[in-house]
């Protein structure tokens, strides 16, 4: 029967991608990015400020500076810093303190009289590593921080170059190379740049399956619901079963989606010179090949969990309109860990994150996110890749009833007996 | 072996009894008609038989067991309310239902190919199924339906949309099917075609089977037990006869008990004052059985 349902799933994805409107879908999308992008840049330029790329809105940093809330709390083990660099302006100046040892520096931090300490370590110059201590967690004040302890390196090792702050907001210097310390302080690891990358590879996951859900539910629901008025679905559970018939669409469309998601991932590096930057970024992040694969499992697991739900209304509304309403309300879930960003990366291992990394609905996105943060404790990631394994079977279970139900060959609206009477049903 | 068994079958939808305790079967090489009033249960118990629904109780047999994956490939599925992919060419169509009837693609097109020539539909292979017309559509979906040369044809309404000609065409197709051995059931409206091709038949009303029989069975047992003549002179006062109707200048001589056609026939041959045009021993026709088993009516 696998035969069929790769039939279905050929055919689902050689039917979209034959379709003009997918191909305007997936060109016209960048295209319309690329256009708000250019308008929105111009805009910026026109204005007396300017961002600069790693370090956010300079406004915000001079609010910052002039607060007195952004400090750079530093320990110099190499000897390159001899001090801050008579050519800073004093305004620049008075944001680094300077610790003797690494103790002093973390009981500072504790106290939180800074918000990270930077440790430049004694072999520094042969490596270009730098150890990054802090309890907060803030992926783009990080940048920040980590960009002017960048500046008073490059200062100290090449004065010619610039001397203050304005200098890093015109020419803003390579990305600097922080690593988080082996050891016992585990306490204080939460390293800025995993921090940023956990932060966007949740949000590019969260991104990655919202969109590919939503265009290919999408196109799931327009190919059942055509099916249903045009009756073909009644000649196709004739020939295969329910299941296979569900299968081989989520399959087909689900790759159509990633089709779909890769060009736009390509057009979008393409587009924006970022491709490099991107492969850099993620070159300096030391993410393990397990949260690697995590992430994989969890995105199929999480686009066959939700591709389910979304047959599940195809299969009981009879219109799009009708199916447009139940599928805002299925997306929901994906987007509820966005909204816990900050928690679940500041608490990797608290409670809510712990749960919500368990919740079928919400794992795909918190389990990759703490994968990156934190070591998952084993028996967590074999319960919620587990929960979201029984979640998919359990879906389809249900929505390939579904799919017999009567209502699918009546065109009636679907009714909570007729659901009950079909889930009762033998597969 | 029957090529269908289907035994006191009943289902419900919430509530409403939509077949109730069905049984019949279908013999290899067999055209057996379905007919009945509209929601009497026909399409139900089809879908039941497909295996689309499932029967509340009782027990189908398809080729000499329970319906499975694989006996699907060996059923061809014609609804009522046609199923094409609209915006598909039509050869595209026709292969991809076949490879879910378990047909290789590459031969899938080549049976595609041939049956549209056989049908005169050669040169729309290529165009979409929406550019057809409705009768062109119901050939394609005809070819959807056995392309994949199964050993039971279910059809409903199959011959909606054609015209003479290719009903005559879709007729020698199932004619071919049942000269090979194969089953066909099909449910029509048009009682003239279950009478000229059906070897059997079953006629739902209400979710129950209230005829059952060879045509000739059925069509005895709602005899009226009278004569239908035309001619010329008088048809009153003869031996035997209970009483005279006369429409459109035919007569209706209603036989007593006992009276046989053969001996009104030499009664009126014997009048000298009379002629005989046509004479013949009244058979009601489909429809008028059709009309009068939905009115309540069993037959004798």
């Amino acid at each position: 029967m696998a035969n069929k349902m790769l039939s279905v799933a050929q055919n689902e994805f050689i039917k979209h991608i034959r379709k003009p409107t997918f191909w305007l879908a997936v060109f016209g999308m960048p295209l319309l990015i690329a256009v708000v992008g250019f308008f929105s840049q111009s805009n910026n330029n026109n204005r007396s400020g300017f961002a600069v790329p790693g370090l956010g809105d300079p406004a915000k940093i001079n609010e910052d500076i002039l607060s007195g809330e952004l400090k750079i709390g530093f320990v110099d083990e190499s000897g390159v810093i001899k001090g801050i660099p008579s050519s800073f302006d004093p305004q620049t100046a008075s944001l680094y303190i300077q610790y003797p040892d690494v103790a002093q520096g973390l009981a500072a931090m504790e106290k939180t009289d800074i918000p990270a300490l930077y440790v430049i370590p004694s072999d520094y110059l042969a490596t270009g590593k730098v150890q990054r201590y802090s309890n907060q967690v803030n992926p783009f004040g990080d940048s920040l921080q980590s960009s002017l302890v960048e500046l008073l390196l490059s200062t100290s090792l090449y004065p010619d170059n610039g001397s203050s702050y304005a200098f890093l907001l015109q020419q803003p210097t390579t990305q600097l190379k922080v690593e988080g310390p082996d050891g016992p302080i585990n306490k204080a690891t939460n390293e800025g740049e995993r921090m940023q990358s956990a932060f966007l590879l949740g949000m590019g996951l969260a991104l990655l399956l919202y969109i590919s859900i939503f265009s290919s539910a999408n196109l799931l629901l327009q190919s059942l619901i055509e099916e249903k008025e045009n009756r073909v679905i009644e000649v196709m559970l004739s020939s295969l079963r329910p299941r296979s018939l569900l299968q081989g669409k989520i399959l087909g469309l689900g790759l159509l989606g990633l089709v779909q998601v890769a060009i736009w991932i390509a057009m979008g590096a393409l587009i924006t010179g970022q491709g490099a930057a991107l492969g850099s970024m993620m070159a300096n992040v030391e993410i393990s090949l397990g949260a690697w694969l995590l992430a994989l499992i969890s995105f199929v697991l999480g686009y066959a969990m939700y591709a389910s739900l979304m047959a599940g209304i195809g299969a009981v509304a009879n219109t799009m309109r009708e199916s447009s309403q139940l599928t805002v309300i299925v997306g929901l879930p994906i987007i509820i860990p966005l909204m816990f960003i900050s928690v679940i990366i500041e608490q990797p291992n608290g409670g809510l994150t712990t749960g919500l990394s368990l919740f079928p609905l919400t794992a795909p996105v918190v389990l990759t996110i703490r994968s990156v943060l934190t070591s998952v404790p084993l028996w967590q990631v074999g319960l919620s890749v587990g929960l979201m394994i029984v979640t998919v079977i359990g879906l389809q279970f249900v929505t390939a009833r579904m799919f017999r139900a009567s209502t699918l060959l009546r065109g009636s609206k679907a009714s909570f007996g007729a659901m009950w009477q079909a889930l009762r049903q033998p597969e | 072996m029957a090529m269908l068994n289907v035994v006191d079958v009943k289902k419900s939808f919430a509530g409403t009894q939509a077949v109730r305790g069905v049984s019949f079967n279908v013999e290899p090489g067999e055209l057996f008609g379905v007919l009945g009033p509209n929601g009497a249960g026909k399409t139900t118990t089809i879908r039941m038989i497909l295996d689309i629904l499932r029967p509340d109780s009782g027990s189908i047999e398809v080729l000499g067991g329970p319906m499975d994956e694989s006996k699907k490939n060996r059923i061809g599925y014609l609804p009522e309310e046609r199923g094409l992919y609209r915006n598909l060419k039509v050869i595209d169509c026709m292969v991809y239902l076949a490879t879910l009837k378990g047909i290789e693609r590459n031969e899938a097109r080549k049976r595609a190919s041939a049956y549209l020539e056989r049908v005169e539909l050669g040169h729309v292979a290529q165009k979409k199924v929406s550019e057809l017309s409705k009768g062109m559509q119901q050939k394609v979906q005809f070819g959807t339906t056995i392309l994949h040369e199964p050993d039971i044809v279910i059809i409903d309404e199959p011959f909606e949309a054609l015209d003479p000609v290719n009903t005559r065409m879709v007729k020698d197709l199932l004619f071919d099917i049942r000269r090979e051995g194969r089953a066909v059931l099909m449910c029509t409206h048009q009682m003239h075609l279950i009478e000229e091709m059906c070897d059997r038949i079953v006629m739902f009303n209400r979710g129950e089977i209230v005829l059952n029989g060879t045509l000739r069975d059925v069509r005895r047992r709602f005899a009226p037990n009278a004569v239908w003549v035309e001619g010329n002179g008088s048809f009153d006062n003869l031996p035997g006869i209970e009483s005279v109707q006369t429409e459109n200048g035919q007569v209706q001589l209603n036989l007593q008990a006992g009276t046989s056609p053969q001996s009104v026939f030499q009664a009126l041959a014997s009048r000298g004052d009379t002629t005989i045009d046509r004479f013949e021993v009244a058979i009601p026709s489909l429809d008028d059985i059709f009309v009068r088993v939905v009115n309540g009516e069993r037959g004798q």
